[in-house]
């Protein structure tokens, strides 16, 4: 049982609030991910919960108890690195075993506990080399294996696969998911890479300037965007974003660019300006729909199987996805997308009406 | 065939030229070394082999002779002694004192930018400022030092530091280390800089204390820093001349006398070219022995990348 809670938590580096009033419940054997641009202070909110920073102010609690107080190494987590932070005068049997020596375990037990991570990690053959003699992927495993040799309550990664190579990264989300999934251990994961976060995570936390601005199952992030931060920072490419005038007398939206098209709607309370968003794979090529546009190709981006399709509709740019070879440059066509793939969200605040 | 032969003649064409340029950009290099390094140690290892004094052009070769006088000479060994006894006090101080203050400069104090560029003012100057500075200092009427020990009634008369046999160890150690100790600050402070962040960082997550952390992060990551600073600490301090120079020139009587302040005796004071030549070369085939050693140690090759 590790749950751990944030309240109120909040870190400022001079005069630069990183951390604002930071919330976050984090849920027993959970694979939560901390997702956000860099800069945001994803990073940070990790390494005040392993108490490598101090907090300014809030709470952290760990199964209820307040451990914001505590040294790291009372916390009782583990950590892993970007750059792996193996200690470099040491091979890898003493990089595992040294988090276990600090804590005092006995050299029994060290010897036992290093020997289950390596063949659970397949690095046995690895215990007698320093971090220089191997490849960037046997040290992603050592720093994961010196982690997980720990038992700890909570375990945290920082940014974990951006050092590897793309393919590298592919098998090694793998190997961390079926980890996870074996272990049961909470872990919290820190990522800028959406395609990561997805993937991965049981829920996300998307941060923006030193904010939580939504909690939620990829799925639901993905398809209930509570801002237009997070509706433009998921999705590749991003979702598209029309300003839209409301009519109270008809209780309509209107789109700004031409004022023309009228989308009716029952739910929308009456704002003077909104943000009408949908995704580039729910525009469909057909006459019928609760918002149709007009326009022309203007740039076709094939990706294999699909392509991405920029379409100028009368000055303004609308992404879309279709099959490849559906359309051609300079093609006029009709762009149709049904109600239920619409997003409204108030102009001035960005947040989902 | 015809393109065979083309080539053929193009490369005898260009085969001058293709050391020119590279030569020509090395030739000043190469020159200055000849004239002022090797060409000199070449001579000095010729003398040594010699008879020459300075009175006179013409001389012989003697073969060994300089140095079988050297090593039954007790001048010689007491030398030597001394040169060892002020390489391992003189150099362990100035370790100790450097790596230290490297460890507090690197620290994230207030003004650390000022303190670092004020404590390398001892290494910036000049030998002879040093020497003349410290003579003041521990002058018998004007020296504050004496002035400091009477007032804080330690002692009742002055201390003649420089004459004084007790005393003149102190006195020319003490210069040394605080011109030389700068420099090994600045080394050591150049690799605790180049240790990551993320290793004391994963060190803490792993429950590692402050002082533990010294001692598994700091200390070995610093190891090739202490051998390098060892092993020029070895060279500076054992071929050390100008501060026991201008201080005591190796006296009062013999008491501070080096290896090189004997060599420069003989070869400029006693006119014997030839013998201090072989002092010179002693010096010189020490320290290369050390060299090697230190270099073909497993403690430095292991650790190359």
């Amino acid at each position: 049982m590790s749950e751990l809670r944030l309240e109120h938590v909040s870190k400022r580096f001079g005069r630069n609030l990183v951390l604002d009033r930071v919330n976050l419940d984090i849920r027993d054997g959970e694979l939560m991910v901390i997702l956000g641009p860099s800069g945001c202070g994803k990073s940070t909110l990790l390494s005040i919960v392993a108490g490598i920073e101090d907090l300014d102010s809030g709470i952290i609690c760990l199964n209820g108890q307040s451990i914001g107080h505590l040294p790291p190494r009372n916390r009782d987590m583990a950590m892993v690195f970007q750059n792996h932070a193996l200690y470099p005068h040491m091979n890898v049997y003493e990089n595992i075993a040294f988090g276990l020596r600090m804590h005092k375990v006995s050299a029994e037990e060290i010897r036992t506990r290093v020997n289950e991570v390596a063949v659970m990690l397949e690095i046995e053959h690895l215990l007698k080399r320093k971090p220089r003699q191997m490849s960037g992927g046997e040290r992603q495993r050592v720093a994961m294996g010196r982690a997980i040799a720990r038992h700890p309550q909570i375990f945290l990664l920082d940014e974990p696969l951006s050092s590897l190579d793309a393919q590298l990264r592919t098998q090694i989300r793998t190997e961390i998911k079926k980890l996870h999934a074996k272990l049961g251990i909470t872990m919290v994961f820190v990522t800028h890479d959406q395609f990561e976060a997805m993937t991965l995570s049981d829920r996300i936390a998307i941060m923006d300037r030193g904010r939580i601005v939504q909690v939620g199952t990829p799925d639901e992030v993905y398809h209930h965007p509570m801002t237009t931060f997070v509706a433009t920072f998921l999705g590749n490419p991003s979702m598209n974003l029309i300003s839209a005038r409301y009519d109270a007398s008809t209780c309509s939206l209107h789109l700004a660019h031409d004022g023309g098209t009228v989308l009716p709607t029952k739910s929308t309370p009456p704002l003077p300006a909104c943000l009408i968003g949908f995704r580039p794979e729910h525009v469909r090529l057909e006459e019928q729909g609760d918002l149709v546009l007009d326009g022309s190709v203007d740039v076709l981006e094939p990706t294999g199987s699909d392509a991405f399709a920029l379409i100028d509709c009368h000055g303004l740019a609308v992404k879309a996805r279709c099959s490849n070879g559906e359309l051609s440059v300079g093609r006029r066509i009709r762009l149709a997308i049904a109600s239920e793939h619409l997003h409204v969200f108030d102009a001035a605040s960005g947040n989902r009406v | 065939m015809q393109i065979l032969i083309d080539t053929d003649s193009r490369k005898r064409r260009k085969a001058p030229g293709l050391f020119l340029l590279p030569g020509a950009l090395l030739a000043p290099t190469l020159i200055i070394v000849f004239v002022v390094l090797l060409y000199p140690a070449a001579c000095t290892i010729f003398f040594s082999l010699t008879d020459k004094t300075m009175a006179d052009t013409t001389y012989s070769f003697i073969g060994l002779k300089n140095y079988s006088n050297l090593f039954s000479d007790p001048k010689f060994w007491m030398a030597f002694q001394h040169s060892i006894i002020f390489t391992l006090v003189a150099g362990s101080l100035n370790i100790l004192l450097g790596f230290g203050t490297a460890l507090l400069v690197n620290r994230a104090i207030p003004f650390r930018g000022l303190f670092r560029s004020l404590l390398l003012i001892p290494w910036v100057m000049p030998h002879i400022v040093t020497g003349l500075m410290f003579r003041w200092l521990y002058n018998d009427f004007y020296g504050y030092l004496n002035y400091l020990l009477i007032h804080a009634g330690l002692i009742e008369k002055p201390i003649l530091f420089l004459v004084d046999r007790a005393f003149v160890w102190l006195a020319v150690i003490l210069p040394t280390v605080w011109y030389e100790y700068p420099f090994v600050m600045l080394m050591f402070l150049a690799a605790l800089q180049s240790i990551s962040p993320d290793l004391y960082r994963a060190a803490k997550v792993d429950g590692a204390n402050a002082f533990q952390q010294f001692l598994h992060i700091t200390l070995p990551c610093l190891k090739q820093a202490f051998l390098l600073n060892g092993l020029l600490q070895i060279i500076f301090m054992f071929k050390s001349f100008n501060l026991v120079w201008i201080l005591t020139q190796g006296g009062p009587g013999d008491r501070t006398e080096l290896l090189s302040t004997l060599a420069y005796r003989h070869v400029f004071e006693g006119f014997s070219t030839g013998y201090g030549s072989a002092v010179a070369t002693v010096i010189f085939l020490v320290l290369f022995a050390v060299s090697i050693v230190y270099l073909a140690s497993p403690a430095i090759r292991s650790e190359e990348p």
